[in-house]
Formats: C-alpha cells, structure tokens, sequence
C-alpha cells in the first residue's frame, strides 16, 4: 500500500533510468560504427539512429555525428536522450525521497551533477561509459539496498517494460536482408548481448539465430521473452500484495492480461512466423509498453474512488 | 600583536580582530574556555587541510541534494565548518527558557480561541487580536485532542551586548531548519571526526523519533488501531522541500501532498495503489491560507476541500494547529513576557529584545524620529522579508518606510539594532568574525515539552550583514551543546547531574549506528517486551547422534 503519485513516479524512475542506459549503448556502438565506416550514404545511417529513438524530422543540418550527440545525449531538455531521461529519473526521485533508499538517491543526482553539457565526437565513446556505469551504479543499489517492496516491483516492471521497448525499436531498425555478420555483430552490441550470443553459440555469429536469442532466450537478462516473463512474474506479486492472491486464472488484471499475450505469442510461434512481417510485430511489441502503462495507471496510479 | 596571532595559530589569524563580541575570542585576542579545545583541535589542523576539508563539506551536501530552492534554482544550503559552541550550563537556561515561552504560548492560543480570559484581565487588548489577519475564525471553540497547538517551534534568539541570548522571534508555524541541523551533525561527523574527541557534545539525531513520538501523542482516538501520521508537503518546488522529505523519511511516514489526500465523511484519506487509506495526524508544511479552499481562499485549487470540516469534527489533526500565526505575529512577541507571568506566574527565563509597539503614539512619534539608528519590522513578516535596517537604509528608503509606518502602525514594530555576537566563519580570505542567531527547536508531546540540544545557528556570510535567512545569503553551522562535566566534585549536587546526564546522548562519530536517527532511548526501553520461553532450545541445531565423537 503506497501513495499512488509514488507508485507512478517510481515506475517512471525505472523506465528513464533503463531509457538513459539503452540510449548509451545503443548511439555507443551505432555512432561507433557510423563513424568507422563513413557509409556511402551518411545521411540515411544517420537518419536510421534518429529512427529507432523516434525522431522522425530531421533535416540536413542534423545529419552528422555531433548533431546525433547534441540531441540524443547531451540535450537535457528531451527525455529521450541519454541527459534528459536522468534528469527526468533525477526529477521524479527528488519528488519520492522518502522511499528511495538514501544510497539511490545520491547516486542519481552525483549522476546528474556529472553529466556534461556538450560531447565532441571524438570524446563519445567516454560519455557513453560515464551513463552506463552510472546507471549500472543506480541499478546496483536498487538491487542491493531496497526491500522488495510495492515502491521497487513498480520500479522494476517500469526498467523492464522500457528494456523490451527499446530492444523492439531497435529490431525494428534491424535490416532483416542484411544478413552479413557485420551488420549482425553490430545489432547484438547495441543490445548488449554480443559477448552472451558467443558465450551461448560460440563461432560465427548468425542473423537469424541472432534475432532468435534477441527476442526468444528464456535465460539471457535482455532478451524481450525474459523479460516479458520477469513483469508478468512483478504483477503476480503485486496483485498478491493487494491481496488478489487467488487469481485462478493469473488474468484478473488487465496488464498481466496484456504482457501475458505478448509473452506467448512470442514464445509459442516460430521464429520464421515471426519474422514474416517482422516491422509490424516490432510495432506491436512496442505498443505492449504504452498499454500496460496504462493499465497499471487504471489499477494503481489514478484508481476510482 | 598579529605577530603573536600569527605565529600561534595561523589559521585564525584574521578572525582575532579584538572587537567584542565574539564568541570565540575575547577583546583582548584570549579564546574564551568554552571555545579552547575546538580552537586548538581546528588549529592543529593547518589552514590548508581545514580548508580542504570545508570544501569537501560542500560538494557532499550537493551531492546529498541538501539544498534550498533560491530563484527557482536548487542551491547547496551553506555550511560553515567551524561549529558554535554552547556551554552546558548556559544551555540549560536556552531550554529551560524556550520550553516557558512555549507553554505560555500554548496557554495563550486555547485561551484566545475559547474564553479570551487575557484580554478580560487586561493583559492583552482586544485590538491586538481584532486587527490580526492571523485569528481564523473558523477555529474558535476547537479544542486539540491533546490539548497541544504548538507540536513544533523555533524561537530565534540572538546575545545582546551583554553577551546574554534573548528572544528575537517566536515561530510557532511552521518554523523550518531542524534538517540543517541533522545533516550538518552528520557532514561534521563525517567530515572533522577527531573534532569530537575532545569534549563530550550532546546528540541531535533523536529528533525525528521525538517528532514522531510528539505526532502521535496529538492523534485522535482511533479505536485502538494503528495512527497513521503523514507529512504534508506544497511539493518539490518548495524552498523547504528538502526538509519535508528529511522529515518524512526519517520518520518512515509518507510524504503527501494535498492532491494526494482527500475528504470523504468528514475523515481525511489519502489515496494508495489499494484505494484510500484513513489519514490521523497530518504535519502540515503549508501556510493555513493553502490548506482547505472551503474555509481559507474559494479561489484557490490547491488544498483539501473539507480538511477544517474534519478537524472540527475531531477525526483528523493537524500540527501545528491552524490559526497559530497570532502566537508569533510580531505585536503578539512584545507581550509574551507579560504571557508568561499571567499563565504561568513565572517571571521569563529569556528576556525579549527592547521593543516599541507603534500603534501607541508616543512609540510611533519616538520611532520615526529615530528611524535611522533602529530596525524596523513587518509583524507578520518571516524569511527576514520587509525588514527595514536604518543605519544601512538609504535616505530614500527611510522617507518610504516612515510613509508606511504612519499609514499602518499596526504592522510594525521597532527595535534597537542588536549587535549580533559573532563567531569565526570561512570565507574567501580565511575565517573572519561574522554575525550569527541561534534557533532552537521545541517539541511539545503534551506531556512535556522537549528542546533539541543543539539548534540551527544561522550565519550572516557578508561583512557586517545582520539578516541571517538562508534568502539574504546565509549559511549555518553545526551547534555544539556540550554535556556537563563528568568528573565534577562530588556531592549531591554532583551527584543529581551526574544522574541527568545518563539521559544525554553524547555524539560519537565512531559510533556504528551513526548513520541512522535514532529513536528515543526510553521509548526502546519500554518497547522491550519480556522474552517467550525459549521453547527452541528444545530443539537442538545438530542432533546429539550425529556428532562426531573424535574427542574421544
């Protein structure tokens, strides 16, 4: 039981924070690789980064490497970017003080305080680290120093529905035809899960076997089937905690109705099904996040009276 | 002489300027004893470390997000690393002062919204309550569960020529600060330890636990379930938000607010993830006008609709109670002492500063002859706003000061420029005298009413500047009461005070537990239930018959 402004500022503390460190690592490597490789067609691979964050006007002017940065890093005024989505997580802490522990809340506003105002290119790489760690650092201590309480589980769906957002946007991105394994390595380092992948695989990398343990590994933390898996898993125990412990069919509220769906369509079909009119099932997953955020809004945030 | 200064101790060398008036050093360049251990500790350091040292205070307390909301920008709350000390004995008059003026104080609220008996006898005229924008009608005839108005005070004191404290203001509001003087125990703990070894300071961090304690005693009868106490914040963006998310937090109760809260049957709820949840106490952090739009400002969208309503009813408390302002409307201070000796038939422990009422014309005729060697203040001003400085004041500005004056004799009161005493303080070139208050804090429980041993000392950090808010510049430092003696001659005298001072926490930065605020000792004591009967040691951890018997 918790005030519900709470709640719904702890939800969003997760998905910015999540949002920040997805951000990172996503520009991290993709910028990495713009600038590697000087691709024929600059404007497009930028336009491309501009995409999976969802910016779609963008002009001539935007379509260089210092622009990407000064939009979708350091601009601490749209909380889309890697700045603004801590300040907005810095923000929405200072207003629920009194349920962070004292160690998250510290973490986040030394992160604040730290971030700088401008990136050149050739420093990205360094401030792309900086918002990792500190983020890492943040999500540490939510692990390590908060109970398990209704104020964390609303924390930890919002940094998992963000987590399975981003991936989506991301995939969604993903040239499906591009099959070689450049473009492959590339797409499994902005989700982080290069090192899994090989760990899991071992030799080459495959395209499909790829987007297979992007959305389909039951075992690696990031991947969108785990994920869904966790939040259907954080809404059982906040249902019980509101003592709606015998649910007999585990669908009495709306959200656990909506991730559950998600959760199996993609588990119970073949990837090959999935991939058939793969930008629509990507937009359908990302439209997953905006409707379990509204019904846990309907179910907890702005209850009737 | 500055030879001899220097050579002794060159970190103080500029804050020895012989002028009296400093609490640390005598006019003629001696530390006073209270001040000699600290003096000689901070010495010992080196200008160099101790400056390194102060600036590590700082940059913590921004990134603890300890700070005050100045022109819409969160700022680091100022604080000075050289700590105000208070001797045992002296603060045993501060307390002993304070807790007399709060009670007088909450005798004089009941008898003002019940029987106005002090204004039938005489004591206090009518007008002074008639012409007061801070009496609220609405709270007439209510009478708080357990009796208390004033859960929480800050009466402002500064020392006079003398040397002597007294009592520059009453806050019985909502008086703002006492989360300066937890955090910059802790900073100093924290950041000048060995400060500490020399002499046995007494601990603040009980407060939160004394508030708490204090909260709940003020509950209304609920039927013997569990009081559910809240504090009520105007939001984020208040300067003193940092305070009331310290305060909440400190307590394990929630921070709301008044959208968060809701009236349902005259009761308060606030609304939770498992719908509304019944509210009993509320700590307000609020100014009465924003609480309740059906009783205060019908134009206003903020407050809770029906707030009075329950609390006349009797189903919800608020502290401090509503309708406080005409405790410390600054025409009210000037008859506190006359208070004390009709309520209590005590003659005041801590003597107010001179004071003219202007609304008696032969104050006002003297005042405004003499506007430009005293202080002119709003009686309903706070934050130090309003306050006109005549010796500072232009020519301009006293010519419009003595227009509102006349046109308002009222709202003003007069006194002499005090001379505030100073302390050493940090600044660009060194620590140098500058001028300070002190505020301590008052908890009344019903039972009794309890001061926090330490307070928050306010410094002014401009050169000569007597406004010591946090809005005109200011800073704090860390204020030391120190424990009596341990090793006083014996006798029964010597003997009670040794007895006393089992009850005083002494500040032990080494301490393990330090971090946490901790709770009331005696509350602890009495919550120590008496143990089951240790039925498990029945079941033994490792069967006999499993172990090994290599002994043998």
């Amino acid at each position: 039981m918790m005030l519900s402004r709470i709640a719904d500022a702890m939800f969003w503390i997760g998905r910015y924070v999540e949002r920040a460190d997805q951000t990172a690592r996503i520009l991290d490597v993709k910028l990495q690789s713009i600038t590697e490789d000087t691709p024929e067609d600059f404007a497009e691979a930028c336009r491309d980064v501009y995409q999976i964050f969802g910016v779609e006007q963008t002009d001539e002017s935007d379509h260089s490497v210092q622009r990407v940065l000064d939009r979708l890093l350091t601009d601490r005024a749209n909380p889309s970017s890697v700045a603004g989505a801590l300040f907005t997580a810095r923000e929405n802490a200072r207003g629920v003080r009194e349920v962070l522990s004292t160690e998250v809340w510290e973490s986040l506003n030394t992160t604040t305080l730290g971030l700088p105002r401008g990136v050149r290119p050739s420093r990205m790489h360094g401030a792309f680290q900086f918002a990792k760690d500190r983020c890492a650092v943040v999500n540490g201590l939510v692990d390590a120093s908060m109970t398990r309480d209704e104020a964390w589980l609303f924390l930890r769906i919002g940094q998992l529905l963000e987590r399975v957002d981003m991936l989506a946007r991301n995939l969604q991105d993903h040239d499906l035809e591009d099959s070689s394994s450049a473009a492959t390595v590339t797409l499994l380092r902005s989700c982080s899960a290069h090192e899994a992948y090989i760990r899991s695989y071992r030799g080459r990398v495959r395209s499909a076997r790829s987007i297979e343990f992007l959305l389909l590994d039951s075992i690696f933390p990031r991947s969108a089937v785990h994920c869904l898996g966790e939040i259907d898993e954080a809404l059982e125990t906040l249902a019980k905690l509101h003592g709606n412990s015998f649910d007999r069919l585990g669908a009495a509220e709306p959200a656990r109705r909506i991730v559950g769906r998600a959760l199996a369509s993609l588990r119970f079909r073949s990837l090959d099904d999935i991939v058939e009119n793969f930008d629509e099932e990507m937009e359908q997953l990302q439209m997953v996040t905006g409707a379990v955020t509204r019904a846990l809004g309907t179910t907890y945030f702005h209850p009737a009276h | 002489m500055r030879m001899v200064g220097m050579s002794a101790s060159p970190l103080f060398h500029s804050a020895r300027t012989g002028s009296g008036g400093d609490e640390m050093f005598a006019p003629d360049g001696t530390v006073h004893p209270t001040y000699q251990a600290l003096h000689d500790a901070l010495s010992g350091l080196g200008t160099e470390e101790f400056r390194s040292r102060s600036d590590s205070l700082a940059r913590s307390y921004l990134d603890q997000g300890i700070t005050f909301d100045y022109a819409g920008e969160e700022r680091p709350f100022p604080i000075d690393a050289i700590p105000r000390v208070v001797a045992a004995e002296e603060w045993t008059r501060v307390s002993a002062g304070v807790g007399q003026r709060v009670r007088a104080l909450e005798r004089f609220l009941d008898d003002l919204y019940n029987d106005q008996a002090a204004i039938a006898d005489g004591v206090i005229p009518a007008e002074l309550v008639t012409s007061s924008t801070y009496v609220v009608d609405a709270m007439r005839g209510y009478s708080p569960p357990n009796g208390v108005r004033i859960h929480i005070s800050g009466i402002d004191l500064v020392r006079d020529g003398a040397g002597d404290f007294r009592v520059l203001e009453d806050n019985v509001r909502t008086p703002s600060g006492v989360s300066y003087v937890l955090s910059n125990r802790r900073a100093m703990a924290q950041g000048f330890p060995e400060l500490f070894a020399d002499r046995p300071v007494r601990r603040v961090g009980e407060y939160p636990g004394r508030l708490l304690s204090a909260l709940q005693a003020a509950a209304p009868d609920t039927a013997g379930e569990e009081t559910t106490v809240v504090v009520l914040t105007p939001g984020r963006y208040n300067s003193a938000y940092f305070e009331h998310s310290l305060l909440a937090r400190t307590m394990g109760v929630d921070l709301v607010e008044a959208s968060d809260l809701v009236e349902r049957g005259e009761r308060i709820y606030m609304r939770t993830t498992a719908g509304l949840r019944r509210v009993d106490v509320i700590y307000k952090r609020t100014d009465d006008d924003f609480l309740d739009p059906e009783v205060f400002r019908p134009d206003s969208a903020l407050g809770v609709p029906g707030l009075v309503r329950a609390i006349l009813a009797g189903n919800v408390v608020v502290a401090n109670a509503i309708g406080n302002g005409i405790g410390d409307d600054k025409l009210t201070y000037t008859y506190v002492p006359d208070l004390i000796r009709y309520y209590l038939s005590e003659e005041p422990i801590l003597p107010n500063v001179d004071t003219w009422r202007l609304e008696e014309p032969d104050s006002l005729a003297e005042v405004l002859d003499r506007l430009d060697e005293l202080v002119v203040k709003p009686v309903d001003g706070s934050g130090g706003k309003g306050i006109v400085i005549g010796p500072a004041a232009s020519r301009k500005e006293l010519e419009a000061l003595r227009e509102r004056l006349i046109a308002d004799p009222r709202g003003w009161i007069a006194q002499p420029v005090v001379q505030l005493s100073t302390i050493p303080t940090l600044v660009e070139e060194g620590p140098e005298p500058r001028h300070v208050d002190l505020r301590p804090f008052a908890l009344n429980s019903g039972d009794d009413v309890w001061v926090l041993p330490g307070g928050l000392t306010r410094v002014a950090l401009p050169r000569g500047e007597m406004i010591v808010n946090s809005s005109r510049g200011g800073g704090s430092k860390d204020t030391w009461v120190l424990a009596p003696e341990r090793d006083a001659a014996a006798g029964p005298a010597a003997q009670a005070q040794a007895q006393a001072q089992e009850d005083e926490g002494i500040e032990d930065p080494m301490d393990d537990s330090y971090d946490e605020f901790e709770d009331p000792r005696e509350e602890q004591a009495e919550e120590r239930a008496p143990e089951p009967d240790p039925v498990t040691s029945a079941i033994p951890i490792i069967d006999v018959e499993e172990t090994p018997h290599d002994a043998q």
